[in-house]
């Protein structure tokens, strides 16, 4: 019994699992260039922006992954994406605007002398920023990604409003069957998750910890 | 969270609504013309159901849905749906039809065109066993905490009886309440108590005292659909051919079905 | 001929003038000294020098040579900025060393990226360069240290030896030892000290009076924007010819 309902589990949990990953994949670059647009110097595409994450941060992440899933129907009366990628869709949107917030925060704290310092030694933009910033930036923002990694973990639990059936879905059908454990069960595969991220992030934490 | 939904439904409805105006053409050329009827339900024994270790949807509804998908000469397929949302599904064709023991309340029958009913229930008020006999009338249940599942007929009649209940998500886990203690008693079909509580089932501890009501059961599609009039001629014709009965005797239920 | 001539050089922030009507110049292996107080615009002025700012007004030449003209905007797009920037290099107060790199390879980084671009030098002898000159700078053994495991002197040398391998025609210290603790900026001052017995070009604005009369070949002293006086250091820091000057240094005084 045990052993069917682990197989069951990962079932479900590999569906998290791709989830996210593949909301990583999209959002950590997709969240740089929003970053890039809200820190841009030509005003309406930075309120523009703005008012795009201000919106996505704004609202709850349940409520974009229905608008994106059943939106179009509804609406327009166009056929739906598929379940998997609705939801895909509404977490990367969602997360490249928490990403972009963490990225903006981690470019501005770098302290103006460095780029200053680029430019007189007579190195172009990218170059500042691949060789120089980049790298202060990624030590800034380790810990508040692996916030955001660990929170996004458990917000795929979310997606089972569009009938996605990840670990938290899984769980729960074994409630109708009268089987109540299997829905905590779920915990130890969060957890152990977790864990290997939590240690992820403290090995990359420490890898910084050569300069200051 | 349930609050969000209900707020996130009837704002799509209400844009839905507004931007809607140019009327489908026929729904049952649509389905025929994909060649697959999808039909979303949830587990829910014994009306769609797997068997340990299957990965086959079976149950009295089941088995009905493909013998009508058979009739279409179309495939079928499952789906297994979040019951908050079954309108949306309906309507933003993610799905063509909600067939899952679906109680036919004025909501259900506001947000989709329902077919004639096939089948009675009831709601009934399970509580623990050892106090059960304190239970047995409408006006005992006053005092208790009640759970239901939420925009169910159970909480319809709990609202109506003027008690106050906690919405929980599945009837499923509006039992899971009563049996942790959280609640008093709670609200369900009298078709699932009869299959998920008493001696022999995971719920030993509770039992059904009170029904409140009686009711029917139908199956829904989309608004204005012509695949209404093919459910009711198909089901008249299985059930003259005995067809219904048949397969209603295979999962119990023989004795609620609506003679035709 | 002067190696750098500043010609009628302003600059506004908003409606604030800070600098005006700057003109000087500096011959070929002088080190030019300029003093103030704080808000006099001789940071600014540095700054301009490099292209941190960019002047409203006003002439810069290098060898004879227009390298920015306030009035001809084809001096000043970005990529003809990145090359003539090269003319001059820029100490800074805070150091602003890479603290991701090792002090060699913060003195190293720039010109392989330029190496990457043109191709000219292998990375051996970019290396060699930069360790020749962490020894001149007294750093020899420090070359692998990453700067915050270096003393605010030793970093400041550092970034002394990384606008020195940049090959400057003029190199600018931005009062190189006023985030120094005391202590430490007699090792700095040695330093530039050396650079003004090779012959370097330098301008160093400072508020080390004494080390500016005796390093300077010439002093300014700049005062809200203008320059109140310039001339031979022992001249105009120990015999000021202008009021303004004289209340500056005795307030100065005072203060040491």
């Amino acid at each position: 019994m045990l052993l069917d309902v682990t197989l069951s589990l990962l079932e479900g949990f590999g569906v998290t699992v791709q989830m996210f990953v593949l909301t990583l994949v999209f959002a950590l670059p997709l969240g740089l260039i929003i970053s890039f647009g809200s820190m841009s110097r030509f005003a309406p595409l930075r309120r523009l922006i703005q008012g795009f994450v201000w919106i996505v941060r704004g609202s709850p992440l349940m409520l974009q992954v229905l608008i994106i899933f059943y939106g179009p129907g509804l609406l327009f009366g166009l056929p739906l994406l598929p379940r998997f990628t609705a939801a895909l869709l509404a977490f990367v949107i969602n997360y490249a605007c928490y990403f972009s917030e963490i990225y903006r925060g981690g470019i501005q704290s770098v302290p103006r002398g460095q780029y200053e310092a680029g430019q007189v030694l007579g190195m172009t933009k990218p170059q500042i920023f691949f060789k120089i910033t980049l790298l202060q930036v990624i030590k800034r923002i380790i810990p508040p990604m692996g916030n955001e990694w660990i929170t996004l973990v458990k917000d795929t639990a979310l997606v089972r409003v569009i009938s996605v059936y990840e670990i938290i879905w899984m769980g729960e059908s074994y409630i109708k069957k009268g089987m109540i454990w299997p829905l905590f069960y779920t915990m130890v595969f969060y957890l152990a998750f977790n864990g290997i991220l939590t240690i992820f992030f403290g090995w990359l934490e420490k890898k910084m910890d050569y300069f200051k | 969270m349930k609050k969000i939904l209900a707020l996130a439904l009837c704002l799509m409805m209400a844009l839905s609504l507004a931007a809607c105006g140019e009327s489908s053409d026929s729904d049952l050329a649509y389905v025929k013309e994909k060649g697959t009827l999808v039909v979303g339900m949830t587990d829910f024994a014994p009306m769609d159901y797997k068997e340990e270790g299957s990965d086959e949807w079976i149950g009295f509804d089941a088995d009905m849905a493909r013998a009508f998908g058979e009739d279409l000469g179309v495939d079928v397929e499952f789906v297994e749906i979040n019951w908050d949302n079954k309108a949306m599904e309906l309507q933003t064709k993610a799905i063509d039809v909600v067939w899952n023991g679906m109680t036919l309340t004025e909501e259900v029958k506001s947000l989709m065109s329902c077919s004639e009913p096939y089948c009675l229930n009831g709601q009934v008020v399970v509580v623990a066993a050892d106090v059960a006999d304190q239970y047995q009338t409408t006006e005992s249940l006053s005092g208790l905490s009640f759970a239901a599942e939420n925009g169910s007929a159970g909480a319809e009649q709990l609202e109506a009886l003027g008690l106050d209940y906690i919405a929980v998500d599945t009837q499923a886990k509006a039992l899971m309440e009563v049996a942790s203690g959280a609640s008093d008693a709670c609200v369900i079909d009298l078709l699932m108590a009869g299959a998920m509580i008493g001696e022999g089932t995971s719920y030993p501890d509770l039992t059904y005292t009170v029904q409140l009501n009686s009711e029917e059961y139908g199956v829904g599609f989309r608004q204005e659909s012509d695949l209404v009039d093919a459910f009711n001629t198909f089901w008249k014709e299985a059930y003259d051919a005995g067809t219904v009965m048949e397969t209603a005797k295979v999962y119990g239920v023989q004795e609620s079905i609506i003679e035709k | 001929m002067a190696i750098l001539e500043v010609k009628h050089i302003e600059k506004h922030f908003g409606s604030t003038k800070v600098l005006n009507d700057i003109s000087f110049s500096l011959e070929k292996g002088q080190a030019l000294s300029i003093i103030g107080s704080s808000g006099s615009g001789k940071t600014t002025l540095l700054r301009c020098l490099n292209f941190l700012e960019r002047p409203d007004g006003g002439v810069i030449c290098v060898n004879g040579r227009v390298i920015f003209d306030a009035e001809d905007k084809t001096t000043q797009s970005d990529k003809e900025i990145r090359k003539k920037r090269l003319h001059f290099g820029l100490v800074f107060q805070n150091f602003n060393l890479f603290p991701q790199y090792t002090a060699l390879e913060n003195v190293t980084l720039a010109r392989e990226l330029m190496a990457k671009e043109h191709g000219s030098e292998s990375k051996a002898a970019i290396r060699e360069e930069g360790l020749t000159l962490l020894k001149q700078m007294g750093l020899a053994d420090r070359a692998n240290h990453y700067p915050h495991q270096l003393s605010g002197g030793q970093q400041q040398r550092v970034a002394i030896a990384r606008a020195l391998a940049m090959k400057p025609d003029i190199l600018c210290f931005d009062e190189p030892t006023s985030a120094l603790d005391p202590e430490l900026t007699g090792e700095v001052l040695r330093v530039i000290r050396e650079l003004a017995k090779q012959k370097t070009t330098m301008i160093i604005v400072t508020h080390e009076m004494a080390f500016a009369r005796d390093v300077a070949d010439q002093v300014i002293f700049m005062d809200d924007g203008v320059i109140v006086e310039q001339g031979d250091p022992r001249q105009v820091i120990e015999h000021p010819a202008q009021e303004r000057t004289r209340q500056f240094l005795a307030r100065y005084s005072q203060e040491e």
